[in-house]
Protein backbone atom coordinates (compact mmCIF):
# COMPACT_ATOMS: atom_id res chain seq x y z
CA UNK A 1 0.00 0.00 0.00
CA UNK A 2 2.80 2.28 0.98
CA UNK A 3 4.32 1.57 -2.20
CA UNK A 4 1.38 2.24 -4.37
CA UNK A 5 0.74 5.66 -2.52
CA UNK A 6 4.78 6.59 -2.74
CA UNK A 7 4.22 5.89 -6.85
CA UNK A 8 1.03 7.85 -6.77
CA UNK A 9 3.22 10.96 -5.24
CA UNK A 10 5.66 10.69 -8.10
CA UNK A 11 3.25 10.82 -10.42
CA UNK A 12 1.23 13.70 -9.14
CA UNK A 13 4.85 15.61 -8.87
CA UNK A 14 5.71 14.10 -12.56
CA UNK A 15 1.93 15.75 -13.58
CA UNK A 16 2.93 18.91 -11.69
CA UNK A 17 6.13 19.43 -13.75
CA UNK A 18 4.38 18.23 -17.26
CA UNK A 19 4.05 20.42 -20.50
CA UNK A 20 0.77 22.33 -20.40
CA UNK A 21 -2.32 19.70 -22.11
CA UNK A 22 -2.11 20.12 -25.52
CA UNK A 23 -5.52 21.94 -26.28
CA UNK A 24 -4.16 24.75 -24.38
CA UNK A 25 -0.63 25.10 -26.97
CA UNK A 26 -0.95 26.06 -30.29
CA UNK A 27 1.46 25.65 -32.89
CA UNK A 28 4.78 27.25 -32.87
CA UNK A 29 5.05 30.23 -34.50
CA UNK A 30 1.69 31.14 -34.74
CA UNK A 31 -0.23 33.23 -32.19
CA UNK A 32 -2.42 31.38 -29.82
CA UNK A 33 -6.68 32.14 -30.45
CA UNK A 34 -8.19 31.75 -27.00
CA UNK A 35 -11.30 32.80 -25.49
CA UNK A 36 -9.84 34.28 -22.19
CA UNK A 37 -8.18 37.12 -24.25
CA UNK A 38 -11.34 37.88 -26.11
CA UNK A 39 -13.60 38.04 -23.20
CA UNK A 40 -11.02 39.62 -20.87
CA UNK A 41 -10.23 42.54 -22.58
CA UNK A 42 -13.91 43.77 -22.77
CA UNK A 43 -13.96 43.77 -18.37
CA UNK A 44 -14.30 47.07 -16.49
CA UNK A 45 -11.71 45.98 -14.14
CA UNK A 46 -8.13 47.01 -15.09
CA UNK A 47 -6.40 44.20 -13.35
CA UNK A 48 -8.57 41.28 -15.18
CA UNK A 49 -8.23 43.57 -18.56
CA UNK A 50 -4.76 44.55 -18.54
CA UNK A 51 -3.34 40.73 -19.07
CA UNK A 52 -5.49 40.36 -22.13
CA UNK A 53 -4.17 43.62 -23.38
CA UNK A 54 -0.71 42.49 -22.47
CA UNK A 55 -1.14 38.91 -24.65
CA UNK A 56 -0.59 40.36 -27.65
CA UNK A 57 3.14 41.19 -27.16
CA UNK A 58 3.48 38.38 -24.61
CA UNK A 59 6.35 35.99 -26.02
CA UNK A 60 4.53 32.95 -25.48
CA UNK A 61 0.74 34.11 -26.70
CA UNK A 62 2.82 34.63 -29.67
CA UNK A 63 4.01 31.14 -30.15
CA UNK A 64 0.25 29.63 -29.42
CA UNK A 65 0.83 29.39 -25.74
CA UNK A 66 -2.74 30.32 -24.19
CA UNK A 67 -3.77 31.77 -20.82
CA UNK A 68 -4.90 28.59 -19.55
CA UNK A 69 -1.30 27.17 -20.24
CA UNK A 70 -0.48 28.94 -17.04
CA UNK A 71 -3.74 29.53 -15.53
CA UNK A 72 -5.54 25.94 -16.56
CA UNK A 73 -9.35 26.01 -17.71
CA UNK A 74 -10.91 25.38 -20.97
CA UNK A 75 -9.17 28.33 -23.55
CA UNK A 76 -11.80 27.51 -26.15
CA UNK A 77 -15.45 27.96 -23.72
CA UNK A 78 -17.38 31.00 -24.55
CA UNK A 79 -19.39 30.75 -20.83
CA UNK A 80 -17.01 31.93 -17.75
CA UNK A 81 -18.45 29.40 -15.81
CA UNK A 82 -16.37 26.47 -18.24
CA UNK A 83 -13.59 28.31 -19.24
CA UNK A 84 -12.95 28.96 -15.82
CA UNK A 85 -14.10 25.62 -14.23
CA UNK A 86 -12.03 24.10 -11.65
CA UNK A 87 -12.49 20.55 -12.39
CA UNK A 88 -11.12 21.77 -15.60
CA UNK A 89 -7.82 22.63 -13.78
CA UNK A 90 -8.30 26.37 -13.43
CA UNK A 91 -6.50 27.90 -10.98
CA UNK A 92 -6.44 31.63 -11.26
CA UNK A 93 -4.31 33.98 -9.63
CA UNK A 94 -0.86 32.14 -9.04
CA UNK A 95 0.16 32.29 -5.58
CA UNK A 96 4.14 33.35 -5.52
CA UNK A 97 5.05 30.01 -4.28
CA UNK A 98 3.98 28.47 -7.19
CA UNK A 99 4.97 30.18 -10.36
CA UNK A 100 8.71 28.83 -10.40
CA UNK A 101 6.58 25.34 -10.75
CA UNK A 102 4.20 26.85 -13.21
CA UNK A 103 6.94 27.99 -15.27
CA UNK A 104 8.88 25.32 -15.12
CA UNK A 105 6.15 22.75 -16.18
CA UNK A 106 7.63 23.98 -20.03
CA UNK A 107 10.75 25.50 -18.91
CA UNK A 108 12.19 22.40 -17.83
CA UNK A 109 10.95 20.38 -19.98
CA UNK A 110 13.94 19.85 -22.79
CA UNK A 111 12.07 18.17 -25.80
CA UNK A 112 8.91 20.87 -25.48
CA UNK A 113 11.05 23.53 -25.25
CA UNK A 114 12.79 21.80 -28.25
CA UNK A 115 10.24 23.27 -30.26
CA UNK A 116 10.91 26.89 -29.72
CA UNK A 117 14.06 26.85 -29.66
CA UNK A 118 17.02 24.46 -29.64
CA UNK A 119 19.11 26.59 -27.69
CA UNK A 120 16.83 27.59 -24.83
CA UNK A 121 18.65 26.54 -21.20
CA UNK A 122 15.94 24.26 -19.10
CA UNK A 123 17.63 24.14 -16.04
CA UNK A 124 16.34 27.61 -14.44
CA UNK A 125 14.54 26.07 -11.90
CA UNK A 126 17.08 23.99 -10.54
CA UNK A 127 19.26 27.11 -10.14
CA UNK A 128 16.75 29.02 -8.62
CA UNK A 129 16.32 26.68 -6.11
CA UNK A 130 20.09 27.21 -5.12
CA UNK A 131 19.59 31.18 -5.17
CA UNK A 132 19.09 33.46 -2.45
CA UNK A 133 15.44 33.89 -3.74
CA UNK A 134 14.74 30.37 -4.52
CA UNK A 135 16.14 29.05 -0.62
CA UNK A 136 13.87 31.71 0.72
CA UNK A 137 10.87 31.07 -1.51
CA UNK A 138 11.56 27.41 0.18
CA UNK A 139 11.08 28.84 3.71
CA UNK A 140 7.83 30.41 2.76
CA UNK A 141 8.97 33.74 2.06
CA UNK A 142 6.97 35.44 -0.40
CA UNK A 143 8.73 38.49 -0.53
CA UNK A 144 11.38 37.14 -2.50
CA UNK A 145 11.71 37.45 -6.28
CA UNK A 146 10.24 34.74 -8.46
CA UNK A 147 10.45 34.22 -12.23
CA UNK A 148 7.65 36.97 -12.54
CA UNK A 149 9.36 39.53 -10.08
CA UNK A 150 11.72 40.13 -12.86
CA UNK A 151 10.42 38.67 -16.26
CA UNK A 152 6.91 39.88 -15.59
CA UNK A 153 3.90 38.32 -15.25
CA UNK A 154 2.12 38.76 -18.80
CA UNK A 155 2.99 40.33 -22.13
CA UNK A 156 6.27 38.67 -21.31
CA UNK A 157 9.04 39.75 -23.55
CA UNK A 158 12.22 37.47 -24.86
CA UNK A 159 15.38 38.51 -22.73
CA UNK A 160 17.05 39.81 -26.22
CA UNK A 161 14.11 42.13 -26.72
CA UNK A 162 15.32 45.93 -25.50
CA UNK A 163 12.24 46.66 -23.77
CA UNK A 164 12.37 43.47 -21.55
CA UNK A 165 13.25 43.82 -17.83
CA UNK A 166 15.88 41.78 -18.10
CA UNK A 167 17.32 42.97 -21.04
CA UNK A 168 20.79 43.40 -20.31
CA UNK A 169 20.79 47.43 -19.92
CA UNK A 170 17.55 47.34 -17.86
CA UNK A 171 18.22 44.09 -15.76
CA UNK A 172 19.92 46.75 -13.02
CA UNK A 173 16.14 48.94 -12.77
CA UNK A 174 14.94 45.40 -12.73
CA UNK A 175 16.83 44.19 -9.64
CA UNK A 176 16.50 47.65 -8.23
CA UNK A 177 12.62 47.36 -7.54
CA UNK A 178 13.97 45.40 -4.65
CA UNK A 179 17.19 45.62 -4.28
CA UNK A 180 16.91 49.56 -3.80
CA UNK A 181 14.35 49.52 -1.45
CA UNK A 182 16.96 50.24 1.94
CA UNK A 183 14.06 49.21 4.50
CA UNK A 184 13.23 46.05 2.21
CA UNK A 185 16.65 44.75 2.36
CA UNK A 186 17.73 45.74 6.05
CA UNK A 187 14.96 43.04 7.06
CA UNK A 188 17.68 40.82 5.17
CA UNK A 189 20.83 42.13 6.57
CA UNK A 190 21.84 43.83 2.97
CA UNK A 191 22.78 47.16 3.00
CA UNK A 192 20.58 48.43 0.01
CA UNK A 193 23.05 50.96 -1.35
CA UNK A 194 24.37 48.25 -3.89
CA UNK A 195 22.12 49.31 -6.69
CA UNK A 196 23.27 53.44 -6.01
CA UNK A 197 27.22 52.02 -6.03
CA UNK A 198 27.16 50.11 -8.87
CA UNK A 199 25.22 53.48 -10.85
CA UNK A 200 28.83 54.95 -9.95
CA UNK A 201 30.69 52.07 -11.63
CA UNK A 202 32.99 51.77 -14.51
CA UNK A 203 30.81 48.53 -15.75
CA UNK A 204 27.74 50.77 -15.50
CA UNK A 205 29.27 53.59 -17.74
CA UNK A 206 30.03 51.07 -20.29
CA UNK A 207 26.54 49.36 -20.37
CA UNK A 208 24.93 52.66 -20.60
CA UNK A 209 27.13 55.38 -21.75
CA UNK A 210 29.16 53.57 -24.33
CA UNK A 211 25.86 50.84 -25.17
CA UNK A 212 28.70 47.51 -24.52
CA UNK A 213 26.55 44.86 -23.78
CA UNK A 214 28.90 42.95 -22.76
CA UNK A 215 29.73 44.85 -19.43
CA UNK A 216 28.61 43.03 -16.17
CA UNK A 217 25.61 43.97 -14.29
CA UNK A 218 23.99 42.63 -12.01
CA UNK A 219 23.57 38.89 -12.98
CA UNK A 220 26.96 38.67 -14.69
CA UNK A 221 28.69 38.08 -11.27
CA UNK A 222 25.72 37.14 -9.27
CA UNK A 223 24.56 34.71 -11.84
CA UNK A 224 20.65 35.20 -13.35
CA UNK A 225 17.95 32.56 -11.84
CA UNK A 226 20.84 30.63 -9.32
CA UNK A 227 21.23 34.70 -8.10
CA UNK A 228 23.76 34.25 -4.67
CA UNK A 229 26.36 36.73 -3.89
CA UNK A 230 30.26 34.77 -4.81
CA UNK A 231 31.51 34.28 -1.97
CA UNK A 232 35.21 35.37 -0.45
CA UNK A 233 37.04 32.77 -2.51
CA UNK A 234 34.83 33.10 -5.47
CA UNK A 235 35.51 36.91 -6.22
CA UNK A 236 38.53 36.78 -7.81
CA UNK A 237 37.05 34.02 -10.22
CA UNK A 238 34.00 36.50 -11.22
CA UNK A 239 35.99 38.93 -11.95
CA UNK A 240 38.55 36.97 -13.62
CA UNK A 241 36.06 35.40 -15.85
CA UNK A 242 36.64 39.07 -17.99
CA UNK A 243 40.03 40.57 -16.03
CA UNK A 244 41.90 37.27 -16.42
CA UNK A 245 44.98 39.15 -17.08
CA UNK A 246 45.12 40.62 -14.18
CA UNK A 247 43.95 37.57 -12.08
CA UNK A 248 46.88 35.93 -13.55
CA UNK A 249 49.01 38.28 -12.28
CA UNK A 250 47.19 38.50 -9.26
CA UNK A 251 47.72 34.69 -8.83
CA UNK A 252 51.79 35.19 -8.69
CA UNK A 253 51.52 37.57 -5.90
CA UNK A 254 51.90 36.97 -2.33
CA UNK A 255 48.88 38.78 -1.81
CA UNK A 256 46.70 35.61 -2.87
CA UNK A 257 47.96 33.51 -0.38
CA UNK A 258 47.61 36.69 2.23
CA UNK A 259 44.02 37.41 1.27
CA UNK A 260 42.92 33.44 1.46
CA UNK A 261 44.53 32.98 4.92
CA UNK A 262 43.13 36.36 6.29
CA UNK A 263 39.36 35.04 4.14
CA UNK A 264 39.16 38.82 2.45
CA UNK A 265 38.03 38.54 -1.12
CA UNK A 266 40.58 39.18 -3.38
CA UNK A 267 39.53 42.01 -6.15
CA UNK A 268 36.85 43.81 -4.32
CA UNK A 269 39.49 44.80 -1.32
CA UNK A 270 40.86 47.44 -3.31
CA UNK A 271 38.13 47.98 -6.20
CA UNK A 272 35.18 47.57 -4.55
CA UNK A 273 32.59 45.13 -5.55
CA UNK A 274 29.80 47.55 -6.84
CA UNK A 275 31.05 50.87 -7.10
CA UNK A 276 34.16 49.38 -9.20
CA UNK A 277 35.10 53.16 -10.04
CA UNK A 278 37.97 53.46 -13.14
CA UNK A 279 41.19 52.30 -10.84
CA UNK A 280 43.77 55.25 -10.45
CA UNK A 281 47.92 55.04 -10.42
CA UNK A 282 47.69 57.41 -7.08
CA UNK A 283 45.38 54.61 -5.04
CA UNK A 284 48.95 52.79 -4.58
CA UNK A 285 50.10 53.43 -1.49
CA UNK A 286 49.60 53.75 2.24
CA UNK A 287 48.61 56.93 2.78
CA UNK A 288 45.28 58.53 3.60
CA UNK A 289 42.78 57.51 0.49
CA UNK A 290 45.21 55.36 -0.84
CA UNK A 291 44.30 51.29 -0.86
CA UNK A 292 47.73 49.41 0.41
CA UNK A 293 47.33 51.40 3.94
CA UNK A 294 44.47 49.08 4.81
CA UNK A 295 47.00 45.96 5.67
CA UNK A 296 50.12 48.15 4.86
CA UNK A 297 52.13 50.98 7.13
CA UNK A 298 54.41 53.47 6.46
CA UNK A 299 57.91 51.99 6.39
CA UNK A 300 57.19 47.88 5.76
CA UNK A 301 58.10 46.12 2.52
CA UNK A 302 55.02 46.15 1.08
CA UNK A 303 54.31 49.96 1.50
CA UNK A 304 57.93 50.52 0.12
CA UNK A 305 57.08 48.25 -3.18
CA UNK A 306 53.75 49.87 -3.32
CA UNK A 307 56.03 53.84 -3.48
CA UNK A 308 58.15 51.69 -5.89
CA UNK A 309 55.15 50.91 -8.05
CA UNK A 310 53.56 54.23 -7.71
CA UNK A 311 56.56 56.05 -8.76
CA UNK A 312 57.24 54.09 -11.99
CA UNK A 313 53.80 54.58 -13.10
CA UNK A 314 53.57 58.32 -12.07
CA UNK A 315 56.85 59.58 -13.43
CA UNK A 316 56.12 57.21 -17.01
CA UNK A 317 52.09 58.90 -17.19
CA UNK A 318 53.70 62.28 -16.46
CA UNK A 319 55.92 62.01 -19.25
CA UNK A 320 54.09 60.42 -21.61
CA UNK A 321 51.60 63.41 -21.40
CA UNK A 322 54.42 65.50 -21.80
CA UNK A 323 55.43 63.95 -24.75
CA UNK A 324 52.35 63.80 -26.23
CA UNK A 325 51.07 67.40 -26.28
CA UNK A 326 54.99 68.11 -27.82
CA UNK A 327 53.82 65.84 -30.49
CA UNK A 328 50.00 66.77 -30.94
CA UNK A 329 51.10 70.55 -30.97
CA UNK A 330 54.03 69.90 -33.90
CA UNK A 331 51.47 67.98 -35.52
CA UNK A 332 48.96 70.89 -35.13
CA UNK A 333 51.56 73.15 -36.76
CA UNK A 334 51.49 70.98 -39.84
CA UNK A 335 54.49 68.77 -39.36
CA UNK A 336 53.86 64.73 -40.11
CA UNK A 337 54.21 62.75 -37.03
CA UNK A 338 52.81 59.40 -37.23
CA UNK A 339 56.17 58.21 -36.67
CA UNK A 340 56.12 59.63 -32.87
CA UNK A 341 52.26 58.69 -32.83
CA UNK A 342 52.90 55.29 -33.43
CA UNK A 343 55.94 55.14 -30.80
CA UNK A 344 53.01 57.06 -28.33
CA UNK A 345 50.92 54.15 -29.11
CA UNK A 346 53.86 51.38 -27.98
CA UNK A 347 54.10 53.66 -24.69
CA UNK A 348 50.73 53.41 -24.21
CA UNK A 349 50.72 49.72 -24.47
CA UNK A 350 53.94 49.35 -22.23
CA UNK A 351 51.93 51.34 -19.72
CA UNK A 352 48.62 49.30 -19.93
CA UNK A 353 50.75 46.23 -18.90
CA UNK A 354 52.71 47.87 -16.11
CA UNK A 355 49.02 48.41 -14.55
CA UNK A 356 48.22 44.59 -15.27
CA UNK A 357 51.45 43.83 -13.32
CA UNK A 358 50.75 46.13 -10.65
CA UNK A 359 48.92 42.94 -9.45
CA UNK A 360 51.73 41.27 -9.03
CA UNK A 361 52.21 43.45 -6.35
CA UNK A 362 56.70 43.09 -7.70
CA UNK A 363 58.12 46.51 -8.38
CA UNK A 364 60.23 45.29 -10.59
CA UNK A 365 58.03 43.73 -13.06
CA UNK A 366 56.13 46.65 -12.96
CA UNK A 367 59.37 48.80 -13.62
CA UNK A 368 60.61 46.78 -16.09
CA UNK A 369 57.16 47.55 -18.06
CA UNK A 370 58.14 51.60 -17.48
CA UNK A 371 61.30 51.53 -18.34
CA UNK A 372 60.11 49.70 -21.80
CA UNK A 373 57.93 52.90 -21.78
CA UNK A 374 59.87 55.48 -21.02
CA UNK A 375 62.85 53.88 -23.81
CA UNK A 376 59.70 54.55 -26.70
CA UNK A 377 58.78 57.93 -25.49
CA UNK A 378 62.17 58.66 -25.52
CA UNK A 379 62.34 58.35 -29.01
CA UNK A 380 59.03 59.51 -29.49
CA UNK A 381 60.67 62.93 -27.75
CA UNK A 382 63.13 63.07 -30.10
CA UNK A 383 60.83 62.77 -33.09
CA UNK A 384 59.28 66.04 -31.80
CA UNK A 385 62.40 68.00 -30.47
CA UNK A 386 63.36 67.33 -34.48
CA UNK A 387 59.77 68.72 -35.94
CA UNK A 388 60.07 71.69 -33.73
CA UNK A 389 63.57 72.20 -34.83
CA UNK A 390 61.97 72.12 -38.70
CA UNK A 391 59.63 74.20 -37.56
CA UNK A 392 62.39 76.25 -36.20
CA UNK A 393 64.06 76.58 -39.64
CA UNK A 394 60.80 77.00 -41.14
CA UNK A 395 59.86 80.03 -39.73
CA UNK A 396 63.47 81.00 -39.79
CA UNK A 397 63.36 81.16 -43.53
CA UNK A 398 60.22 83.06 -43.66
CA UNK A 399 61.41 85.71 -41.78
CA UNK A 400 64.29 85.67 -44.08
CA UNK A 401 62.36 85.21 -47.18
CA UNK A 402 60.02 88.22 -46.04
CA UNK A 403 63.29 90.54 -45.66
CA UNK A 404 64.55 89.60 -48.82
CA UNK A 405 61.60 90.51 -51.00
CA UNK A 406 61.24 93.58 -48.88
CA UNK A 407 65.14 94.60 -49.99
CA UNK A 408 63.92 93.41 -53.29
CA UNK A 409 61.09 95.83 -53.40
CA UNK A 410 62.99 98.68 -51.69
CA UNK A 411 65.74 98.47 -54.46
CA UNK A 412 63.15 98.09 -57.51
CA UNK A 413 61.74 101.00 -55.99
CA UNK A 414 65.39 103.25 -55.63
CA UNK A 415 66.04 101.75 -59.25
CA UNK A 416 63.04 103.04 -60.87
CA UNK A 417 63.78 106.43 -59.26
CA UNK A 418 66.84 106.63 -61.19
CA UNK A 419 65.75 105.46 -64.43
CA UNK A 420 63.27 108.23 -63.95
CA UNK A 421 65.44 111.02 -63.20
CA UNK A 422 67.69 109.80 -66.13
CA UNK A 423 64.97 109.91 -68.65
CA UNK B 1 76.86 115.41 -57.58
CA UNK B 2 79.53 114.42 -59.28
CA UNK B 3 79.58 111.95 -61.93
CA UNK B 4 81.91 109.71 -60.17
CA UNK B 5 79.35 109.70 -56.98
CA UNK B 6 76.51 108.53 -59.80
CA UNK B 7 78.43 105.82 -60.91
CA UNK B 8 78.76 104.57 -57.46
CA UNK B 9 75.05 105.25 -56.77
CA UNK B 10 74.37 103.49 -60.03
CA UNK B 11 76.23 100.43 -59.10
CA UNK B 12 75.11 100.20 -55.76
CA UNK B 13 72.17 100.08 -56.68
CA UNK B 14 72.57 97.68 -59.33
CA UNK B 15 74.47 95.47 -56.93
CA UNK B 16 71.91 96.09 -54.52
CA UNK B 17 69.16 95.16 -57.27
CA UNK B 18 70.73 91.79 -58.24
CA UNK B 19 71.45 90.88 -55.25
CA UNK B 20 67.94 91.03 -53.47
CA UNK B 21 66.35 89.84 -56.41
CA UNK B 22 68.80 86.79 -56.75
CA UNK B 23 68.08 86.29 -52.78
CA UNK B 24 64.42 85.84 -53.45
CA UNK B 25 64.37 83.46 -56.12
CA UNK B 26 66.46 81.46 -53.87
CA UNK B 27 64.10 81.97 -51.30
CA UNK B 28 61.36 80.66 -53.53
CA UNK B 29 63.27 77.82 -55.08
CA UNK B 30 64.86 76.42 -52.26
CA UNK B 31 60.83 75.39 -50.46
CA UNK B 32 60.14 73.91 -54.35
CA UNK B 33 63.33 72.11 -53.88
CA UNK B 34 62.24 71.03 -50.67
CA UNK B 35 59.11 70.14 -52.02
CA UNK B 36 60.38 67.35 -54.30
CA UNK B 37 62.49 65.87 -52.70
CA UNK B 38 61.25 62.49 -50.89
CA UNK B 39 60.52 63.61 -47.38
CA UNK B 40 62.90 61.57 -44.26
CA UNK B 41 59.32 60.24 -42.53
CA UNK B 42 57.43 58.59 -45.48
CA UNK B 43 54.26 60.22 -45.97
CA UNK B 44 50.85 57.91 -45.17
CA UNK B 45 48.80 57.17 -47.81
CA UNK B 46 44.95 57.94 -46.78
CA UNK B 47 43.39 54.85 -46.97
CA UNK B 48 45.15 52.53 -49.13
CA UNK B 49 48.66 50.74 -48.04
CA UNK B 50 51.06 47.72 -49.23
CA UNK B 51 50.47 45.91 -46.29
CA UNK B 52 53.50 42.82 -47.14
CA UNK B 53 53.66 40.21 -49.46
CA UNK B 54 51.90 37.19 -49.81
CA UNK B 55 55.45 34.70 -49.52
CA UNK B 56 56.37 36.70 -46.55
CA UNK B 57 52.68 35.49 -45.29
CA UNK B 58 52.49 31.75 -44.42
CA UNK B 59 49.05 30.28 -43.35
CA UNK B 60 48.06 30.83 -40.02
CA UNK B 61 50.37 33.69 -39.35
CA UNK B 62 49.76 37.10 -38.77
CA UNK B 63 51.77 40.74 -39.50
CA UNK B 64 51.12 44.04 -38.19
CA UNK B 65 51.95 46.91 -40.77
CA UNK B 66 50.93 50.40 -40.38
CA UNK B 67 47.74 52.25 -41.69
CA UNK B 68 49.29 56.16 -41.00
CA UNK B 69 49.62 56.12 -37.78
CA UNK B 70 47.56 53.61 -36.47
CA UNK B 71 48.45 49.92 -36.75
CA UNK B 72 46.36 47.15 -38.87
CA UNK B 73 46.77 43.80 -38.78
CA UNK B 74 46.85 41.10 -41.63
CA UNK B 75 45.74 37.38 -41.19
CA UNK B 76 46.05 34.82 -43.55
CA UNK B 77 44.06 31.84 -42.02
CA UNK B 78 44.95 28.35 -41.35
CA UNK B 79 43.22 27.37 -44.97
CA UNK B 80 44.85 30.72 -46.61
CA UNK B 81 42.60 32.97 -47.04
CA UNK B 82 44.12 36.67 -46.46
CA UNK B 83 42.13 39.21 -44.09
CA UNK B 84 43.17 42.57 -42.84
CA UNK B 85 41.45 44.55 -39.68
CA UNK B 86 42.54 47.88 -37.36
CA UNK B 87 45.37 46.61 -35.59
CA UNK B 88 43.51 48.66 -32.29
CA UNK B 89 41.92 46.19 -29.51
CA UNK B 90 38.43 48.00 -29.07
CA UNK B 91 38.81 47.63 -25.12
CA UNK B 92 41.95 50.18 -24.36
CA UNK B 93 43.81 50.67 -27.58
CA UNK B 94 46.14 48.11 -27.59
CA UNK B 95 47.57 46.32 -30.50
CA UNK B 96 46.36 43.07 -31.41
CA UNK B 97 48.03 40.26 -32.88
CA UNK B 98 47.90 36.83 -34.52
CA UNK B 99 48.08 33.85 -32.30
CA UNK B 100 49.17 30.66 -34.33
CA UNK B 101 48.26 28.69 -31.25
CA UNK B 102 44.65 29.85 -30.99
CA UNK B 103 44.32 30.40 -34.83
CA UNK B 104 42.69 33.92 -33.79
CA UNK B 105 43.63 37.51 -33.20
CA UNK B 106 44.39 38.35 -29.18
CA UNK B 107 45.56 41.01 -27.57
CA UNK B 108 48.28 40.62 -24.64
CA UNK B 109 47.04 43.72 -22.66
CA UNK B 110 43.66 42.15 -21.03
CA UNK B 111 43.21 39.04 -23.02
CA UNK B 112 40.88 40.39 -25.29
CA UNK B 113 39.77 37.57 -28.25
CA UNK B 114 38.83 38.15 -31.48
CA UNK B 115 37.92 35.42 -34.31
CA UNK B 116 39.03 35.24 -37.97
CA UNK B 117 36.20 37.69 -38.54
CA UNK B 118 37.28 40.10 -36.28
CA UNK B 119 34.75 39.16 -34.15
CA UNK B 120 35.19 40.03 -30.17
CA UNK B 121 34.66 36.39 -28.97
CA UNK B 122 36.14 36.51 -25.37
CA UNK B 123 37.63 38.80 -22.52
CA UNK B 124 36.76 42.27 -22.61
CA UNK B 125 36.84 43.67 -26.05
CA UNK B 126 33.36 45.52 -26.49
CA UNK B 127 33.02 45.91 -30.23
CA UNK B 128 34.86 43.35 -33.48
CA UNK B 129 38.01 45.35 -35.08
CA UNK B 130 37.03 47.08 -38.05
CA UNK B 131 37.72 45.30 -41.65
CA UNK B 132 39.59 46.44 -44.34
CA UNK B 133 39.98 45.41 -48.20
CA UNK B 134 42.20 43.24 -48.82
CA UNK B 135 43.56 43.04 -52.68
CA UNK B 136 46.66 41.03 -53.75
CA UNK B 137 48.39 42.27 -56.74
CA UNK B 138 50.88 39.56 -57.92
CA UNK B 139 52.88 39.09 -54.44
CA UNK B 140 51.46 42.12 -52.96
CA UNK B 141 49.15 42.67 -50.61
CA UNK B 142 47.32 46.10 -50.46
CA UNK B 143 44.80 46.89 -47.77
CA UNK B 144 42.14 49.51 -48.48
CA UNK B 145 40.62 51.66 -45.59
CA UNK B 146 36.84 52.46 -45.45
CA UNK B 147 36.03 50.35 -48.34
Amino acid sequence: MTRLLSLAALACAALALAAPPPRTVGAPGKPAQDQCTLCHRELEEARLRQPALLAAEDVHHRQGITCAGCHGGDPAATEPEVAMDPSKGFVGKIPPQKVPEVCAACHSDTSFMLRYDPNIPTDQLAQYRTSKHGLGLAKGDQRVATCASCHGAHGILPASDARSPVYPSRIVETCARCHADRSLMAQYGIPGNEIEDYQQSVHYQALTVKNDLSAPTCNDCHGAHGATPPGVSSVSNVCGTCHLTQREAFDLSPHKDAFATMEQPACEACHSNHKVVPPQDQWIGVEEGQVCGTCHSAGDPGAEAAEKIRHALLETVQRSEAVRQRVERAEQRGMLMDEALVKLEEAHQALVLARNDVHTVDPARVQARTEEAQMVLAKAEADAAAAEEELAFRHRGLKVSLLVILLAVVALGLKIRELEKQS
Amino acid sequence: MSSHQRISRKSFLNWFLGTSLGATILATLYPIFRYVLPPEVAEAPTNRVLAGKLSELPPNTGKVFRFGAKPGILVRTPSGEVRAFSGICTHLNCTVQYRPDFQHIWCACHNGHYDLQGKNIQGPPPRPLEAYRVDIVGDEIYVTRGA
